[in-house]
């Protein structure tokens, strides 16, 4: 087991140089420099300031060497400094990804709780109208463009009712909208596979046994039934994750939900490499890691699951 | 391998799939009739019609540059269609092979190619997008490529994943035995048993590439004007939602109700398909 | 230019000039009593990089810092230089050398004092290359700054420069404080210590800054009212960059101010519960540019041909929504030299048919098959380049594609983003593009067009001759002749089509009181108040 986990730490190794790789890679293609982005159609400042500027940042030397310079300090922690702002990577990063890691998980909160009632529900109420009624329900959420459906939550919660907040990333409460907006759109395919591996479950011998062995309904769907069906559905959350991390910028610009995706946006508009870099790779490092929680939360659910 | 036409009855018999089928094929008319059913020219700036609402001249009402948003959005059914069949498509054309080349020889390779998807995986799938879009330049044409690439690593895991549990099967062993090339067993004997699932994903994909389109939209690197693409007509609009909602609203609908569409007829094909899933 | 867009989008309160005779400053009289205290919530529409005045030129930025760093002079409302932090100044007969005399008796924010010293270290910081100021070169015509007594800074220039006052009067030369640079050192720009109305108090990064009422200070400025510390206890600026989201917080009364967009505008104008602040004569113009090294558009005469075939006014009421005015000279509407005459006499208006004839004199004939002109078998099929993210500018361009189809040329749009976009025009990788900039100085002439232009293409000693000659004139009324003679120039050259200017609007919640404007219409804070 701690081997497992030690092997899957390891992986994070080539995951991280490969990213790093990409983005060195987009940087040599991507047309545009950083600097005169940041000047463009204001006053142009000379050109000694801007090669000042440029080689304080270490812009000036070429780009493998860039590559090197970059892993060995990424090795002690060190991210580089923005382009735009001159300050640390890991500055301008650490608050947006609390905010981003934050949202995830309450979405992730909002997805599971509404998701797999749903499925649960529509499970055992198979072959109803209730069943149908919770599909549909979940081929709405999917079928949603993300930024409609939060213009939407905007105009109805927090203009026309002023239950929430429309915007900011300052307390629990401005967290609620965007939130429930993402969790809701994830939340229906949470209610599909679980619906289905439910189905499947329900089906199966062991299930049948309990019932027969007297066992009440909401025993064996609880006990039994739930927690075996949720293999499935755990594979999804750890994939879903991943979107949660770097591809909710939509819903992060619309809420003014200040977080890495917003942030990674706007440092790719403005050719901004080290925080693309920093971003990236804080991103996919969570992303590993949550898949590797994924996997030893099955061994959980699942004794027969043992990693070798 | 075509469904065998007793799988099309099953597949037409459930009501998702007659929704879903006729939300596409209604799309596919549009497409294909946009400049007979138009009752305007899409492309005509007429400043004195700017931002009507809703009437019976205008019945989905005029944008900003006077342009009847009704004509707009059948032309752009044509747009959206192609956005999602192109993207699929590539995706597909690169993710297949990949992933049987991969499945089927394993070793090295395979074990490459894996660590190789995981890592993009790990890279977020829209900042892909925007990278390669921001590289190659912005317009339709390489929204569509951006896309259709960044969602290859999802291809080739599911086309590998078959391929590997359709290589235990007896017959391809026999072919193997029979001394069928390498080549003759993965497309004779081997993809055809993954076209059920490619078939699905395409399906199920088409959405995720229209949103995706949209998104790369939101940051100016979508479909360029005057296209009237929805993802860039739903996110262009997006301003206006305060004052003229009928420009995000329609585009919006049409979005949803294409996207439903796909996602009814993709989830009742998978269930016609491949049985074992749990039923609708 | 987006940049310049920022003006527009997040420097919000901070307008441009006026024209509605409400808020004309001179006629403004404090009706009420102005309350204390409140917090003024406002948007920005990016975190800015730095508070830093020598570390950014950013607008955003420069927004923020007008409040925390006061300046030696500001611009009145005759447009003419006075004394802020400085009493009196005076010019030496060769007009190279200004003396200028202190205020005595102010303090920083940190509790240093304010005085020659900190004058003469906050420009040589500014100038010294190793600073690396973006804004360094605004000031390049400085040749040395000298603190003769506690009281007395002397600036030396290399040659008579006319925009010396202005340039001394915008945020980046506002004076900071010695102490502070030397105690935070690079980190002096998240740690802003200047002598302004509003001291620095806290910033999360990404997300918010907050500045605190400044309670020792002490206003200079004659258009101000309030002589003393400001009314509000402060200012909160939130990062809000998408506009229907700045609509959404100001009906939920989560903001007190926000700029408006052509699509707010109308929501914002006809309700009690806000107030809108129109500025008209404001600094921005958007114009089309050339590639001029790149055929056919070397040819005046074909850019003048191009020029004809577009309807401004169209622009104006379809891509602007009406909240912009139309303007055929090559410089903002509300820059000191700006004359509707010279527009009307040799502006390039909206003629399809001089079009249309211009073309067919210079070889291009319509291709009957294709509807297309044709010159020596090459078809008009050109590319209008602007940047994305812009609803304005992409429209305006979907309408001059549309005006130049009807004269014969088929045109393609082409969004790009800003990046990209920075890296084709100096590679001359475009035909024509729709630009935004936005100065208030007349010498936006000189940064525009003189050579080799601001996007190295152009060259023209004769344009360059008069363009220097209107930098140098330190006298300010031979000096905007000068400036109107170039803008005729540049017309009869056909360098650019000028479009439009369009209009700075702000809207504030009803309780929001005492909005004035200055010269260049942004708002006092100074004089804002919140009514309970």
């Amino acid at each position: 087991m701690a081997v497992y986990v030690v092997r899957r730490l390891l992986f994070l190794v080539p995951v991280v140089l490969g990213v790093l790789t990409l983005v060195f890679l987009m940087r040599a293609l991507v047309p545009g420099d950083p600097i005169e982005i940041m000047y463009l159609g204001q006053l142009p400042p000379d050109k000694a300031t801007v090669d000042s500027i440029r080689h304080e940042l270490g812009l000036d030397a070429p780009l493998p060497v860039q590559f090197i310079r970059y892993l060995g300090s990424a090795l002690r922690g060190e991210l580089g400094r923005s382009v735009r702002t001159r300050r640390l990577v890991r500055e301008e990063i650490s608050n947006r990804y609390k905010n981003t890691l934050l949202l995830a998980f309450a979405s992730l909160g909002v997805a599971v709780a509404v998701g797999l009632s749903m499925g649960i529900l529509a499970a055992i109420h198979r072959d109803t109208p209730i069943d149908t009624a919770t599909m549909v329900l979940a081929m709405w959420g999917l079928s949603m463009p993300a930024f409609w459906f939060g213009l939407i939550m905007i105009s109805v919660f927090s203009v026309r009712l002023r239950w929430l907040p429309v915007m900011g990333s300052d307390s629990l409460k401005h967290l609620v909208l965007p939130a429930v907006t993402l969790g809701l759109i994830a939340s229906t395919v949470l209610a599909r596979i679980t619906r289905s591996s439910m189905l499947d479950v329900l089906n199966a011998q062991y299930v049948r046994t309990a019932h027969a062995k007297g066992l009440t309904h909401r025993t064996v769907i609880l006990r039994h039934a739930l927690k075996n069906a949720l293999i499935p559905v755990v594979t999804i959350l750890g994939l879903q994750m991943g979107g949660l991390l770097g591809g909710a910028f939509i819903i992060e610009i619309v809420f003014s939900w200040h977080g890495v995706g917003e942030l990674a946006v706007q440092a790719i508009q403005q050719r901004d490499f080290p925080i693309i870099q920093g971003v990236v790779v804080v991103v996919a490092v969570t992303y590993v890691l949550i898949n590797l929680a994924v996997d030893l939360t099955y061994s959980a659910l699942d004794p027969r699951i043992v990693y070798k | 391998m075509r469904p065998r036409p007793s799988l099309l009855k099953q597949l037409l018999r459930r009501r998702p799939a007659q929704i879903g089928g006729a939300v596409i094929m209604l799309l596919v008319l549009c497409a294909a009739f946009a400049a007979l059913l138009a009752p305007y020219d899409p492309y005509k700036v007429k400043t004195a019609d700017r931002l009507l609402r809703p009437s019976s001249h205008h019945w989905l009402g005029t944008d900003d540059l006077g342009r009847d948003q009704f004509s707009r959005i059948l032309y752009g059914a044509r747009t959206t269609l192609q956005v999602g069949l192109i993207s699929v498509g590539i995706a597909m054309i690169i993710g297949v092979p990949v992933g049987v080349l991969s499945g089927y020889y394993g070793g090295w390779a395979d074990l490459l190619i894996m660590r190789w998807i995981d890592i993009m995986l790990a890279f977020p799938y829209i900042l892909l997008a925007l990278a390669i879009v921001a590289t190659i330049g912005p317009n339709l044409r390489n929204a569509m490529i951006a896309i259709g690439i960044s969602s290859v690593p999802g291809w080739v895991r599911l086309v590998r994943g078959n391929v590997l549990s359709a290589v235990r099967n007896d017959y391809v062993s026999a072919a193997q035995a029979l001394g069928a090339t390498d080549w003759r067993v993965m497309f004779v004997h081997v993809l055809p048993n993954t076209l059920s699932s490619v078939v699905v994903l395409a399906t199920l994909q088409f959405p995720t590439a229209v949103l995706a389109a949209a998104a790369l939209s939101f940051v100016g690197l979508g479909a360029q004007p005057p296209s009237p693409e929805w993802g860039a007509l739903l996110i262009g609009a997006r301003d206006w939602i305060w004052t003229a909602p009928w420009l995000v609203n329609f585009p919006g609908v049409a979005i949803f109700v294409t996207i439903l569409g796909f996602n009814l007829f993709g989830n009742a094909l998978r269930d016609t398909l491949d049985p074992t899933l749990g039923q609708p | 230019m987006k940049r310049t867009w920022l003006v527009l989008a997040m420097v919000l309160m901070f307008g441009t000039l006026f024209t509605s005779p409400g808020w004309l400053s001179g006629q403004y009289a404090t009706a009420q009593e102005a309350q204390k205290g409140g917090t003024l919530r406002l948007v920005l529409g990016e975190d800015p990089d730095s508070l830093d005045p020598h570390g950014t030129i950013s607008a955003t930025a420069s927004g923020v810092q007008g409040f925390i760093y006061d300046r030696l002079v500001y611009i009145n409302l005759k447009g003419l230089p006075a004394g802020r932090l400085a009493s009196s100044w005076t010019i030496s007969p060769d007009q190279k050398v200004v003396t200028f005399k202190l205020r005595t008796g102010i303090k920083f924010h940190d509790g240093t004092p304010f005085n020659a010293k900190a004058v003469e270290f906050t420009f040589k910081r500014l100038l010294d290359p190793a600073t690396a100021s973006p804004a360094r070169a605004q000031f390049k015509e400085v040749q040395d700054v000298r603190a003769l007594d506690d009281t007395t800074v002397r600036f030396t220039l290399e040659k008579p420069f006319a925009p010396f006052f202005t340039n001394l009067s915008t945020s980046y030369a506002g004076i900071i404080s010695p102490t502070a640079v030397q105690k935070y050192g690079k980190d002096f720009g998240r740690h802003p210590v200047g002598t302004g109305p509003f001291k620095f108090d806290s910033w999360i990064a990404g997300s918010s800054i907050i500045l605190a009422r400044n309670a020792d200070y002490q206003q200079f400025r004659d258009d101000v009212l309030n002589k003393g510390p400001v009314h509000v206890a402060g200012l909160v600026f939130k990062v809000v960059p998408a506009v229907g989201t700045r609509i959404a917080a100001m009906e939920a009364g989560e903001v007190d101010l926000i700029p408006l967009t052509r699509e707010s505008a109308a929501r914002f104008l006809n309700d009690a519960r806000f107030q809108v602040v129109t500025v008209k004569n404001a600094q921005n113009f958007v114009f089309i540019e050339f590639n001029y090294k790149r055929p056919p558009f070397d040819n005046q005469k074909f850019r003048a041909a191009l020029g004809w075939a577009v309807d401004k006014k169209a622009i104006v009421e379809g891509a602007w929504g009406g909240f912009a005015t139309m303007n055929l000279n090559p410089i903002p509407v509300g820059v000191p030299g700006w004359d509707d005459k010279i527009g009307k006499q040799y502006g390039i208006g909206f003629d399809p048919r001089k079009a249309a004839s211009l073309l067919d004199e210079l070889g291009w004939k319509i291709n009957p098959s294709t509807r297309i002109r044709e010159r020596d078998g090459r078809p008009a099929k050109f590319t209008c380049s602007t940047y994305s993210g812009f609803e304005t500018v992409k429209r305006g361009c979907e309408i001059i594609q549309a005006n130049l189809k009807d004269v014969g040329m088929d045109v393609d749009v082409k969004l790009t983003d800003f990046g990209t976009l920075s890296a084709e025009m100096p590679k001359a990788q475009f035909d024509f593009d729709l630009m935004r900039w936005t100065w208030s100085e007349p010498n936006i002439l000189s940064l525009l067009f003189k050579t080799p232009g601001w996007r190295e293409l152009y060259t023209d000693s004769e344009l360059d001759a008069v363009l220097d000659r209107a930098d140098t004139n330190m006298d300010a009324k031979a000096r905007l002749d000068t400036v109107k003679q170039a803008q005729t120039m540049i017309l009869q050259k056909a360098i650019v089509i000028p479009i439009l200017t369009d209009w700075a609007m702000t809207a504030a919640q009803a309780n929001v009181q005492g909005i004035h404007l200055d010269f260049f219409g942004t708002i006092f804070f100074e004089d804002l108040w919140l009514k309970k």
